[in-house]
């Protein structure tokens, strides 16, 4: 009996590994779907490319953007090269689609837009357990840098999503909507600052 | 809401309203005779303490034995439920990311060694073993040891053993199912039975689903609430004993065990599965001897699972495969020899070794243990164990335990050194917190941490009485934590296990326990606990100084079936402790945990011989913390629960 259980044993434990899902290296985009932006050195920001498809990684410290790039990512800080970008009410790609084919969603006033603007970001975290942080001045677009709350009252800090669709001006004058789908990394443990979305170009 | 110094009065208001019916109905006829607590002491058989079956009466190590009944009385779910009803030094608290950490009078999850059937259990998480995976559904008893007890377990088993014993019989057919809602927090337990005893063979299968929903709890006068974690839990377990013809017992058990774990947002849920499994075989050698072989495989699994996306990454998985051989031989009638030896390996995968790597170990150990009376008052046990250890070592440890009887009288005492051997996530671990900082293991210059602990005990039984004072001094060296090194990582800083002097930990423990023919029974645990730090050091341990526990219940039989009404509670004083001030990982600073007290009702009443239905009231008196702080119970107040347990066959 001993001879019969013991391999039956050892096999069921070793063939435990198959129940689960192998960890595949995926294409950073396939043009309307962005995965795993690795965004997640604070001491760096992440420019993306959204045309190309590419990303370029800048120190903070010597911030030099790489030539064509539209939207930057900094753990959940984001800029936009045209400077401007908002929120729209809207929960899906879909359905922002069809408030504009219905007229219902007209392209915002220059006004309507949210500017980047001088900010600073959290560039230094290992003093986080004596009450401070370092920041270094930068750019920053506030109502794009929304897509994540980030609640520090516990430790981790709990994160919250937003379900809502971006809105991103591009330097050309075009407009793309951005839908956040996630800022973990699957791939890499669930590792938190990866960033993953959708994105649709919008026009009137 | 109860608050600082109303703890206390709740507490003892609680408790003569539930002792003043005892007076009352003493006087009723209509009761169930009680085993007296006599009876109890000389029945009860334990194992833990010298691995040889000793009456509770008869054994030289304090243990404490938490019965079926008992568990039942806790109307518990896991292991958890179990031990806060029981012991008064014991606290769970949310540690990070809520994961839940076990503390026993000073000592941590690690330092405390839990054992299902005498066996080790694969997997923790933050020092701590998964306390959702011990569910009570199929527990015989519960034996707790405390004080070190590494001469018999070895590693961990630094302060205390707590030791599950499974049930291993049951009718000729033994078919049954329950079910419990509660009515906040959404919780429900669900579970099934089939037991069959036919000729040789006993065969009893076990399921239990148990869940509660994510919610929020609020600070007082805030409005943002803290998301508190919801999870669900399935646990399987089938336990297949055939007796041999040679007279031995062949025991075969397998198991399975899943845990799911959400918030609010349900982007990605936390899961963990135990595949377990086992053969053990023991038989009588002579008159008073015994001979177990036993081997044991145990994989903890955890893994992070995306309902967007329906994948589950693997992300840790612990395997341990283990044999033991144990001799007991009665070489004279005073004197018992136990000789034992394991062998075992233990592998571990975990995000937190650098690139998801992994290591292994193998552990070997023998045993001697000699359990001598050499006068009917007088019962000595003595032992030693090396254990040796492939990334660290060898490791001796001995044991001395006396116990003197003298009519009602039990006096014990008791030395035993214990370790804990650096685990393989403590020597090895390289991981990135977040891109905050780095947390380094510490190689194979860390040394096991190390214990010597000495107990003294006094028992009194008389008929339906017990009175049992447990004196316990426990001096740790070595202690194994993380520390901030400034040198690491081009002098940025990063955190590294590390070893610090450690500390001196003292506890007395104070038990009475009653029952009357009346139906009545009760019993109370009083712990007070005090930590001696090193010179220059502080006291860290933030467990309360003044603790207890309290049950009190009642039985009548009557037309439909039993009557059961169970008073139950704990009481926690307000805790004053150091902890760490910032990241320099030297300085301190003061922090203080409030008192509380919680207390649970539960009415149970038999229609019949096969149905149970249970009425229970948690929170008594409607607690709410005014802060939630990392060691408070996360409770939003009183709430209800309804039981029914239906024996088919």
């Amino acid at each position: 009996m001993l001879r019969r259980f013991l391999p039956v044993v050892i096999l069921l434990l070793c063939a435990c590994d198959s129940i689960y899902d192998e960890r595949e290296a995926e294409p950073l985009t396939d043009g309307h779907h962005f995965r795993n932006i690795d965004a997640s050195r604070y001491t760096h920001w992440v420019y993306v490319n959204l045309q190309k498809g590419d990303t370029t990684s800048v120190s903070v410290s010597n911030d030099l953007p790489p030539e064509d790039w539209d939207i930057a990512f900094h753990r959940y800080d984001i800029k936009t090269r045209s400077g401007a970008g908002m929120e729209t009410p809207y929960l899906s790609l879909d359905e922002l689609k069809q408030a504009v084919d219905e007229g219902t969603f007209v392209r915002p006033a220059a006004d309507d837009w949210v500017r980047d603007v001088e900010d600073s970001i959290a560039v230094d975290m290992s003093h986080m357990m004596d009450g401070y942080l370092v920041y270094a001045p930068s750019h920053r677009n506030p109502a794009l840098s929304h897509w994540v709350n980030v609640d520090m009252r516990s430790m981790p800090p709990l994160y919250t999503m937003s379900e809502q669709v971006y809105l991103v001006l591009l330097a050309d004058s075009s407009c793309v909507a951005i839908r956040f789908t996630g800022f973990t990394n699957p791939n890499a443990y669930g590792a938190k600052g990866y960033v993953s979305f959708d994105v649709e170009g919008v026009s009137w | 809401m109860v608050t600082g110094g109303k703890t206390w009065l709740h507490c003892l208001t609680t408790l003569l309203l539930g002792t003043m019916p005892m007076v009352c109905l003493a006087v009723t006829e209509e009761t169930d005779t009680a085993q007296t607590m006599k009876d109890y002491y000389l029945s009860t058989v334990t194992v833990t303490a010298t691995r040889t079956p000793k009456t509770l009466d008869s054994t030289p190590v304090v243990t404490r034995v938490v019965t079926a009944e008992d568990i039942r009385k806790a109307d518990a779910t896991n292991i958890r439920d179990v031990l806060l009803a029981e012991l008064p030094g014991v606290e769970f608290s949310y540690a990070m990311n809520q994961q839940l950490t076990m503390s026993m009078q000073g000592l941590g999850g690690m330092a405390v060694l839990i054992l299902v059937d005498g066996e080790r259990l694969a997997g923790e998480t933050l020092d701590n073993t998964d306390y959702l995976r011990l569910n009570m559904a199929d527990v015989e008893r519960i034996e707790i040891v405390k004080g070190a007890a590494s001469a018999l377990y070895g590693s961990n088993a630094v302060g205390a053993v707590v030791n599950i014993i499974t049930k291993s019989s049951c009718n000729p057919m033994d078919v049954g199912m329950n079910t419990r809602w509660g009515s906040r927090y959404g919780e429900q337990r669900h579970g099934g039975k089939l037991g069959i005893q036919k000729g040789k063979v006993t065969s009893l299968l076990n399921v239990q689903y148990d869940k509660q929903n994510p919610y929020h709890v609020f600070n007082l006068g805030d409005t943002a609430g803290f998301p508190v974690y919801g999870n669900r839990q399935w646990n399987v377990k089938e336990k297949l004993m055939l007796h041999t013809p040679s007279g031995g017992q062949l025991t075969a058990r397998g198991g399975y065990y899943f845990h799911e774990r959400r918030s609010f947002d349900d982007r990605q849920r936390d899961r963990a599965r135990d595949f377990s499994g086992g053969l053990r075989y023991t038989r009588t050698v002579g008159d008073e001897g015994a001979l177990e072989l036993s081997y044991t495989a145990d994989r903890y699994d955890k893994s992070d699972y995306y309902p967007l996306t329906d994948k589950d990454y693997l992300d840790y998985k612990n395997v341990q495969h283990g044999a033991r051989g144990l001799l007991r031989l009665g070489l004279a009638d005073s004197l018992t020899l136990t000789l034992g030896g394991d062998a075992m390996s233990d592998f571990l995968m975990t995000y937190q070794f650098a690139e998801g790597g992994t290591h292994s170990q193998l552990t070997a150990d023998a045993f001697v243990q000699a359990d001598w009376l050499p006068h009917p008052l007088w019962d000595i046990v003595a032992g030693v164990r090396t254990d040796w250890l492939s990334h660290y070592g060898s490791v001796l440890t001995p044991k001395l335990a006396v116990l003197f009887r003298t009519g009602c009288w039990r006096l014990r005492a008791g030395y035993a050194h214990g370790f804990r051997a650096p685990t393989l996530k403590e020597m090895y671990m390289d991981f990135n917190m977040a891109n905050i900082f780095n947390i380094y293991g510490g190689g194979e210059a860390l040394k096991a941490e190390k214990s010597h602990s000495y107990t003294l005990s006094g028992e009194y039984v008389k008929n339906n009485f017990s009175l049992t004072v447990t004196g316990l001094y426990n001096a740790i060296r070595d202690e194994i934590t993380t520390l901030w090194d400034r040198s690491l990582d081009g002098g940025r800083g990063a955190m590294r296990y590390t070893n610090i002097p450690g500390t001196r930990l003292a506890s007395v423990e104070v038990t009475g326990a009653a029952r009357f023919d009346t139906g009545f029974s009760g019993k109370v645990s009083y712990a007070f606990f005090r930590e001696f730090p090193l010179p220059g050091a502080v006291n860290t341990a933030d467990t309360r100084p003044h603790a207890l526990t309290a049950q009190v219940d009642y039985k009548r039989s009557w037309k439909p079936g039993q009557l059961t009404v169970v008073l139950n509670g704990r009481y926690l004083s307000e805790a004053r402790f150091y902890t760490l001030a910032g990241s320099d990982y030297e300085s301190f600073e003061p922090m203080t945990s409030p008192s509380y007290t919680l207390w649970k009702l539960l009415i149970m009443q038999t229609f019949g011989k096969r149905v149970t239905m249970t009425l229970g009231v948690d929170n008594l008196w409607d607690y709410r913390p005014r802060t939630y702080l990392y060691n408070s119970p996360y409770t939003l107040g009183r709430s209800f629960s309804l039981g029914l347990s239906i024996d088919i066959l």
